[in-house]
């Protein structure tokens, strides 16, 4: 018995006997493939054509595992085989006993003895046909009864100590395979406690791709939960490894996109001789240092956290502002392969996401020192800031009671928030532009009607004002720190003018503001005539170009004053 | 009439229950290893095997109070027995020798327990009995606390949970991250507000 026992327990490593999958009913083959690879809908052709092209790729790899296997299932066999012939001695020689000692009390119980025999022996046997003599009188076989005595007593002696030895070695072996495990199990939830530490979030996940449908741990390392509405929400399975119970960071994301380590890099062009040239850039260097200890330290679960971390964001913060450009081509922004160009006239603004090795390596991207580079930085970290304070909007319209179903209509589609990375910028670039354009044009007009250096600098100095940010809300001031980013600029130009006669004043108020879009450019000119104790509108126009406003102001002047 | 008085019948009933039981449960694992080109579950059988080893005890227990009785008698076949006919089934069911695998099992461990003091081992396994048994014991875990929990009466492993927002929670001396991005894009200085 304990030969079959022994045979048994070999066997135990191997149930994973091979089963040719050619030769399932298709209604076990589905469920085999779900359970192996996941939902149909998640199967890609190409990816089974690239997995099929790597086994193929590797033929010498293949026959040998082909060949183990072959191996393994022919010694599984053989086992097999072993405990089946000693399952059916076992039965057998028990079987004759049975008969044995059934027909042996048929003789005087025969219903009781009939049962319990064989059909073979029932057919061919009489019952009650052994009968048997008590020989103990016999002195020859008291003899050997007593040598046959001492003999048996010590036949156990060899059995049992070869079963002490088999079990101390079982239980000497099992006790390793724990320790190891224990180590293992330690590994791994060394690391889950170090990335809890580290104040990750960690939730639990379906297994992908495994045999077994269980459950496993897995991490947000991104920013799904932040407010971001990009298509992968950074999710990752913590697994384990097989061989140390060393963690593994597999990201989750059911597209099969390009996963090159990027960074968005921004580089300004200014207009010299009619010529572009580059005259600025960031640099990604300082965000790409504080992760590059975490490269050192490959073993880091939480630097490989953050690592991923950093990427998405790159990824989607790209992502998003090719989405915006793309919407601003009026504006004169274009996005160009893998570049975003935004044209502001004397500069130029180029976007584009590169690779960050490529970044930290010196020989192939030289840093010069340039005298934008400041400026590049900056705007690197406005945009980034900006895509940040998207993300907290996202939250926050996320936390607004849902509206009434009477106020919308079913299938109104629920208004997203703006996205506005590129916008502001340019918005304000233009701004700043417009207004200093007008500033000079008024100068210019005031210097043609005066024609007197020292009036048109009283004139400038005491009597024209500036205000800039009017469309902030006031109230909203305290709690929205990206409120300025949001809105477009709206500034406003006071400025009073005497007539040549001096017979009254002339005020002029030009309210210049952006579009929703930040874009767009619109100017409202209005003009009073104020006289000692009453003032008269003479004009409330709004014009939509710089020119336009310069021959306004040029005719109304001219007329007025 | 056949004199049957010296058959040992309650001998032989006690010997026939136990072989029937182990010859169920010896057919039961016959069949579940039949059943599949795979092995049952390793679990079952290592149940239906313990079951086995246990009514083989059992067996092998009765066979020794039954010794005195049994070893004495000699059976011997009946006029009624077709002994002409079915020479081979008598002399199969009145064999006694061992088969080989058997007889050749036992030569080893006669060979391996030559030299050994029987008592010796004896106490050795008792030994080995109550060392695995106070062993086991040892190493039994329930619930969630480690042995060195429990051993200082410590109640349970440190929770963790997120540690709250820093921009909501901010100590007199600290700037929140609202009031930086102020800074940064307003210019307004937290300490003069």
């Amino acid at each position: 018995m304990l030969d079959i026992g022994e045979a048994l327990l070999k066997d135990d490593d191997q149930d994973q006997y091979l089963i040719d999958n050619s030769k399932l009913p298709l209604s076990q083959l589905i469920p085999k493939i779900v359970a192996e690879r996941g939902r149909f809908e998640d199967l890609k052709e190409d990816e089974l054509i690239d997995e099929i092209l790597e086994n193929h790729q590797q033929p010498a790899n293949e026959t040998t595992v082909q060949e183990e296997d072959q191996e393994d299932s022919e010694s599984f066999i053989k086992q097999k085989m072993e405990v089946i012939t000693a399952v059916q001695t076992a039965l057998n020689e028990s079987s004759l006993l049975l008969d044995l000692v059934s027909l042996l009390i048929s003789c005087t119980r025969p219903a009781a003895g009939s049962t319990s025999m064989s059909p073979h022996l029932k057919q061919h046997a009489k019952l009650g046909s052994l009968n048997c003599d008590d020989i103990s009188s016999n002195g020859e076989v008291s003899r050997l009864a007593e040598e046959n005595k001492e003999k048996h007593s010590i036949v156990g002696l060899g059995w049992k100590s070869d079963a002490l030895d088999v079990a101390s070695k079982r239980l000497l072996s099992a006790s390793e395979r724990l320790n190891d495990e224990v180590l293992k199990e330690k590994m791994y939830w060394d690391n889950i406690l170090e990335t809890l530490e580290a104040n990750e979030v960690i939730l639990k996940l379906n297994s992908k791709g495994g045999l077994s449908n269980s459950k496993e741990i897995g991490v947000k390392y991104g920013f799904g939960d932040s407010g971001s509405t990009y298509f992968d929400r950074g999710i990752a399975l913590l697994k384990k490894g097989r061989s140390f119970g060393e963690i593994h960071f597999n990201r989750i994301n059911n597209l099969q996109v390009d996963r090159d380590e990027k960074v968005v890099k921004v580089s300004i062009l200014s207009k010299v001789d009619d010529e572009y040239t580059l005259t600025g850039e960031s640099n990604s260097r300082k965000y790409l240092d504080s992760l590059k200890n975490f490269q050192i330290n490959h073993t880091s679960i939480v630097g490989e956290i953050e690592r991923a971390r950093f990427f998405i964001f790159e990824e989607e913060f790209f992502h998003q502002l090719l989405k915006e450009a793309t919407e601003l081509i009026s504006y004169q922004v274009q996005v160009d392969g893998n570049k975003i160009v935004v044209d502001l006239g004397e500069e130029i603004i180029e976007i584009e996401s590169v690779l960050a090795e490529t970044q930290l390596d010196d020989n192939q991207v030289p840093h010069k020192e340039l005298s934008h580079n400041q400026r590049a930085d900056y705007i690197t970290i406005f945009l980034r800031l900006m895509l940040c304070a998207h993300f907290r909007s996202n939250l926050e319209n996320k936390r607004h009671n849902p509206t009434a179903l009477t106020v919308h209509p079913p299938g109104t589609p629920k208004q997203k928030v703006q996205l506005n990375l590129l916008r502001p910028l340019i918005g304000n670039y233009r701004h700043n532009k417009h207004l200093q354009l007008l500033k000079n044009i008024i100068e210019m007009l005031i210097r043609n009607i005066y024609l007197d250096d020292e009036k048109v600098s009283e004139i400038m100095g005491q009597h024209f004002k500036l205000t800039k940010h009017l469309a902030e809300p006031k109230s909203q001031q305290n709690q929205d720190p990206f409120i300025r980013c949001k809105t477009p600029p709206v500034s406003e130009f006071l400025l009073e003018l005497p007539s040549r006669s001096g017979e009254f004043t002339l005020k002029v108020i030009i309210t210049v503001s952006a579009t929703s879009s930040f874009c767009g450019l619109q100017v409202r000119l209005k003009m009073f005539k104020i006289l000692e104790k009453d003032s008269e509108m003479v004009l409330d126009v709004t014009f939509s170009d710089v020119r336009d406003v310069q021959d306004c102001l040029s005719w109304s002047w001219n007329r007025y004053l | 009439m056949t004199d049957y008085s010296k058959v040992p019948i309650n001998s032989l009933e006690s010997l026939r229950l136990r072989l029937t039981q182990a010859m169920h449960s010896l057919n039961k694992l016959n069949d579940s290893i039949h059943q599949s080109q795979t092995l049952p579950q390793w679990s079952s059988i290592q149940n239906q095997l313990t079951v086995i080893l246990s009514q083989l005890t059992s067996l092998s227990t009765t066979l020794e109070t039954q010794r005195e009785i049994l070893q004495y008698i000699n059976v011997y076949p009946l006029p009624e027995f077709p002994s002409t006919t079915h020479e081979g089934l008598l002399t199969t069911l009145l064999r006694k020798k061992n088969i080989p695998e058997v007889s050749e099992w036992i030569t080893q461990s006669l060979e391996e327990s030559k030299d050994k003091n029987p008592s010796a081992s004896d106490q050795f396994a008792t030994w080995c009995a109550e060392t695995s048994a106070q062993e086991s014991e040892n190493w039994i875990f329930t619930g969630f606390r480690t042995k060195y929990e429990i051993d200082n009466d410590i109640p349970q492993a440190p929770e963790y949970s997120l540690r709250e927002s820093t921009s909501t929670n901010v100590s007199q001396d600290e700037v929140s991250t609202d009031d930086l991005n102020k800074l940064i894009y307003m210019g307004i200085d937290p300490r003069k507000q």
